[in-house]
């Protein structure tokens, strides 16, 4: 209801306020930062502590911050653009932020990052580059993670198995050596495309590397489908994982009767607070076979509207620094992929929480193998199209070669159309 | 009054002939004239707003469903473009206007099982107001909580559905109701239906209560038979209540997008997909306004096309309380 | 040919009781009507009859045969509702016809009951509106219309003009009248207005809290009122009831010191033990100005004065009890006029102080 209701506001403000003449939100005189952020008003008073300190060193600045629920923030922000009063910095997460960079909505931060290297330098350089289109770079790593594997290590002790998997086949022959009457072997989240690894770990990508055509309708793309397919039909792989979102998954898996996860870090806190069977001793923590994952990390961004470009560039500047990524890292404990940062922080983990250090230490490693996001401006159309067909294939109701020649040609068209 | 003044060209014509007074017409203007501007003067702050967040909007989706158009680019004219993507390149429009279709064509279930309960609860049941208002309930929930609930009563492994299922032999495997594209739309749709038949319930109860009980009695006496007592008097009678419900059913499956959204998010693979919910994926999924403007025409339209047909079936008057 | 037999008829709700032991026999084309204020039991008695109100002890018989679980469609009754319980979203015609379709009657001869009741009732112009688009009047007749087409054992009404203005009450009670003359019908009909009851009635039957106080017909009830409520209830303005006491041989006293000379017939029927606490009733008509003012048994003065055009109503004291007498036209003038007056002793009515019985 609420949502239906907010989301006829938003129409209506997207309608009423493009009419209305932009002078109206033109700030002149006053130093005025807005600033978007995406859930993560848990965060409140260590904000707070940043804008006056932020405000401290630059006298007359007035910080006007809005925090966002998951799924309201794309729409929010879209709306702010339409109306032509985009915030001036924008916490933007996965995939997005390349889209929105890509239509023109973000600043490129190259020049600045040129200009001052050693603010480039704070970055582990993979995850920085994952929000390069077209040689233009438009965040700057705000928290970062990737996805792994979690698995049940007392389920694979009673199916007598030792050791994390280490390809496709043995995911898969697992799961089905854990699999039974009400417990299922493998599962991953699946929203932001995080199922991909599982292919491209058998060799099969997307697009090719010029983004021109599909690649993934070949003899191995068509073998990794029914496999997935065949695993899911029998129960080894559970349902869930191709509609369930966030918390069924989660939930499935803390439940205890899922022997794999494919998951992100921030999954383990989850987990840990709602499955008893969790332990350090009980939870197997591992990376996904051939090193592959999936991002899905939040970045800081300045829209290509923002009223002062350099104070927003400043600020950013500043919440990026070591004191304040320390203070957020141990707020929240995850990674920043400020190298000098996570490297200090995981050191003092250790000593409190290794199995969530442990977590939290694949996410800064084999950051060369990030997959599932594209350099393209409709990066969502193509993962829609795609994802629709896997689904097809997955829950049984398309063979994988139909479905993904079906994919192959609609991914085609949408390329050509943009 | 006299009879020339309440009819201002009857009066024109007469006045020479009847040597009426010759200022009335011009009183008569002038009076209808200050009425107007006061009605127009009550009318103008509600007509602003609708004009302003309905009219407004529409007019201006209507305008972007023909160009080309994001948050950052200049418009383009796209002509029929959008419209013709639509019709002959969209598998998921037609996947979702055929979904909507079958939520709209599941509402007359609905009004039927809400008309059995409305008649239940209206009778001299002992405790039929606590029944009332337990079945009202469901309908002032948030969606979202609705959906979340159902989520989990048809999960596939510990979901109560398949545990009752199974627990009483109907079944023996599972059914993974949200997973499966056979069930995941009439799932969806029962969860819909559980929500808002409350609501259809007072609807009907309240056209039920406002029948006079006299034309039962004179029935009973007549010799119709209880059938006849139904098929007679209650559903004639009823037949505002029945279409008004059957209006908030078209838009209902117009509208359903939080239960959708939250139950399967449209999936899998468009099973469970909306024209709204294939709109917002258009609009804020993929940033396409102005495809999502056009999908929103087309909506429109059928929208009001089926409202005007269901209106007209009950001959204009959906809603209404008709007496004696 | 229906006669309709109620016996020690009871209705309680719970341990309410409203309808309390009612004995009443019908002749067959009897037109009986029931009247009483608001709540004493003639609706009820009405509803039970029809069989939409469940009998809580007694009989209703009807032609000998009792229905006490007979169901109401089986009674052979036909009824006309107060607001008419006119089915809303039927013609006139399906209207009138509704009953007969479930009761096997061949189209030609609904068509021909229908077109027969319609031009009885005259309402042949409006066979094809809805009940929406007439006038109380119309609804009224299609209201009857409904229940002639029946040709029912029994006619029963419940206050059928009672949601019509003055002027057309009149005029369907008149049209009520002359109907009842060419259908000829055993008929209940249940009333609040003494007139009505009055004009139409073969019989009356005067309830109050849910017993008959008086059965009669509207002369006997009018001329000879069992009760100080009936005498109260039947005529407008109602009789005049005062306190009286007897004093010396055969004269009452009534409150001023006036008296009255008592005539042998009501004398004979008093005896001592309630000879001093009795009430003194005289309808207004009945106090009527003395030729010779020296003979007059009530000196007073007029108080409110109203003219009817046809009388003059007059109201005046006597001794702290307000007495309305009916006076011919332009008698009195105005308030403060000296009045003499004179009662007939025929016309004074007597009735006993504790129970309120005639005597």
């Amino acid at each position: 209801m609420q949502r239906r209701r907010d989301l006829l506001k938003i129409a209506a403000g997207v309608a009423a306020t493009s009419f209305l003449p932009k002078t109206i939100y033109a700030q002149t005189g006053t130093k005025k930062l807005s600033l978007l952020t995406w859930n993560i008003i848990d965060m409140e008073p260590l904000f707070k502590q940043w804008f006056a300190t932020f405000q401290a060193q630059n006298p007359g600045v007035e910080i006007e911050w809005l925090d966002k629920k998951g799924p309201e923030l794309p729409a929010f922000y879209q709306t702010q653009l339409a109306a032509g009063t985009p915030p001036d910095i924008v916490d933007i997460q996965g995939g997005l932020g390349l889209e929105w960079g890509g239509q023109g909505a973000l600043l490129d931060l190259t020049p600045m990052l040129e200009k001052e290297p050693e603010v480039r330098a704070r970055f582990n350089p993979e995850y920085l580059a994952n929000w390069v289109f077209e040689g233009k770079n438009y965040l700057i790593p705000f928290y970062v993670s990737k996805s792994l594997l979690f698995y049940n290590k007392p389920m694979f002790k009673a199916a007598g198995i030792e050791y994390a998997p280490k390809s496709l086949d043995d995911i898969l022959s697992y799961a089905k050596a854990v699999s039974g009457a009400d417990r299922t072997g493998f599962l991953t989240l699946n929203f932001d495309w995080l199922y991909w690894p599982l292919f491209r770990m058998q060799g099969v990508d997307l697009l090719t590397a010029d983004l021109k055509k599909p690649t993934f309708n070949t003899q191995a793309g068509i073998e990794t489908a029914d496999k997935l397919a065949k695993a899911t039909g029998d129960g080894s792989i559970n349902k869930i994982s191709w509609t369930g979102r966030w918390v069924e998954p989660n939930g499935a898996f803390a439940a205890g009767n899922v022997g794999m996860m494919h998951a992100h870090s921030s999954a383990y806190f989850f987990v840990k607070t709602q499955g008893s069977w969790i332990t350090p001793e009980t939870i197997g923590i591992a990376e996904v076979p051939g090193f592959w994952s999936t991002p899905n990390s939040h970045g800081w961004a300045i829209s290509k509207g923002a009223k002062n470009p350099e104070l927003a560039w400043a600020f950013l500047k500043f919440v990026t620094e070591k004191t304040q990524a320390m203070q957020f890292a141990r707020g929240r404990t995850l990674t920043t992929a400020n190298g000098e940062v996570d490297k200090e922080f995981l050191a003092e983990l250790d000593k409190n929480d290794p199995t969530a250090a442990a977590v939290l230490r694949t996410q800064i490693e084999h950051t060369d193998k990030l997959t599932g996001n594209w350099r393209l401006s409709d990066d969502s159309s193509v993962k829609n199209i795609v994802w629709a067909e896997m689904q097809n294939i997955f829950l049984g109701r398309r063979d994988a070669k139909t479905a993904l020649a079906e994919a192959e040609k609609k991914v085609e068209r949408e390329l050509r159309r943009a | 009054m006299s009879l020339e003044t309440r009819n201002p060209v009857g009066s024109a014509k007469r006045v020479g002939a009847v040597a009426a007074p010759a200022s009335a017409p011009g009183w008569y203007q002038r009076r209808r004239t200050r009425e107007a501007m006061l009605i127009a003067c009550f009318l103008l702050p509600s007509l602003a707003i609708f004009l302003l967040y309905r009219i407004l909007p529409l007019a201006w989706n209507a305008v972007l469903s023909f160009e080309f158009w994001s948050p950052l680019k200049a418009a383009r004219f796209a002509g029929l473009d959008n419209y013709a993507e639509m019709f002959f390149e969209d598998d998921v429009f037609w996947q979702a206007l055929t979904n909507t279709l079958i939520f709209i064509m599941a509402s007359p279930v609905a009004i039927l099982l809400a008309l059995a309960v409305a008649l239940a609860v209206n009778s001299d049941l002992k405790g039929a107001a606590i029944y009332r208002t337990i079945i009202f309930l469901s309908y002032p929930l948030m969606s979202v909580a609705v959906g979340i609930v159902w989520r989990w009563l048809y999960d596939e492994r510990g979901g109560f559905i398949n545990f009752v299922l199974r627990g009483t032999g109907l079944i023996t495997d599972p059914i993974p109701f949200l997973q499966s594209f056979g069930w995941a739309l009439p799932s969806v749709i029962l969860a819909d239906i559980w929500q808002v038949i409350g609501f259809y319930m007072i609807i009907l109860l309240t056209g039920l209560q406002s029948i006079p009980q006299h034309l039962y009695e004179a029935a009973r006496i007549d010799g119709a038979p209880a059938s006849a007592r139904f098929l007679r008097i209650t559903l004639p009678m009823l037949r505002p209540s029945l279409f008004l419900c059957a209006v908030i059913g078209i838009l209902n499956s117009f509208t359903a997008f939080d239960l959708v959204y939250v139950m399967t998010g449209g999936g899998p693979a468009h099973a469970t997909e909306l024209l709204v919910t294939h709109i917002y994926n258009m609009g804020f999924g993929e940033t396409r306004f102005d495809y999502a403007a056009a999908l929103t025409v087309v909506q429109f339209a059928l929208l009001v096309i089926l409202t005007f047909l269901a209106n007209r079936a009950v001959g204009g008057n959906a809603g209404s309380v008709e007496s004696a | 040919m229906a006669r309709l037999t109620l016996s020690a008829l009871r209705k309680s709700y719970g341990a309410h009781a409203v309808v309390h032991g009612v004995d009443l026999d019908v002749a067959d084309r009897e037109f009986i009507v029931l009247v009483g204020p608001s709540g004493c039991g003639k609706s009820t008695i009405l509803r039970m009859i029809a069989g939409l109100e469940e009998i809580t002890s007694g009989t209703i018989a009807i032609d000998g045969r009792v229905v006490n679980e007979v169901d109401p469609k089986d009674r052979d009754i036909a009824m006309v509702f107060q607001d008419y319980a006119l089915y809303p979203h039927m013609t006139v015609e399906q209207n009138m016809a509704f009953s007969l379709r479930y009761r096997g009657f061949a189209k030609a001869e609904i068509k021909r009951r229908v077109g027969e009741a319609a031009r009885m009732l005259d309402i042949e112009a409006l066979i094809e509106r809805m009940p929406r688009q007439l006038s109380g009047g119309q609804r009224q007749r299609v209201a009857m219309g409904r229940a002639i087409v029946r040709d029912p054992k029994v006619f029963l009404f419940d206050e059928p003009l009672s949601n019509l203005d003055a002027k057309l009450r009149v005029a369907m009670r008149t049209e009520i009248k002359a109907l009842r003359q060419r259908v000829p019908v055993t008929t209940v009909y249940v009333t609040h207005d003494q007139v009505e009851a009055m004009t139409l009635a073969d019989r009356i039957v005067v309830l109050d809290k849910g017993s008959v106080q008086q059965i009669g017909t509207p002369e006997e009830v009018y001329e000879t009122p069992a009760s100080t409520f009936v005498a109260a209830f039947m005529g407008a303005p109602p009789m005049n009831l005062v306190a009286a006491s007897l004093v010396g041989e055969r004269e009452l006293e009534l409150p001023g010191g006036a008296r009255l000379p008592l005539p042998a017939r009501l004398w004979a029927r008093l005896d001592g033990a309630r000879a001093s606490d009795i009430w003194f009733g005289v309808r207004p008509e009945h106090l009527v100005p003395a030729r010779d003012a020296g003979k007059a048994e009530i000196m007073a003065k007029a108080g409110v004065v109203e003219p009817l055009g046809s009388d003059t109503m007059v109201q005046f004291d006597l001794g702290g009890a307000t007495l309305i007498a009916r006076m011919p036209p332009k008698s009195v003038r105005a308030p403060g006029d000296p009045l003499a007056l004179t009662i007939d002793a025929h016309d004074v009515h007597l009735f006993d102080r504790a129970s309120g019985k005639r005597i």
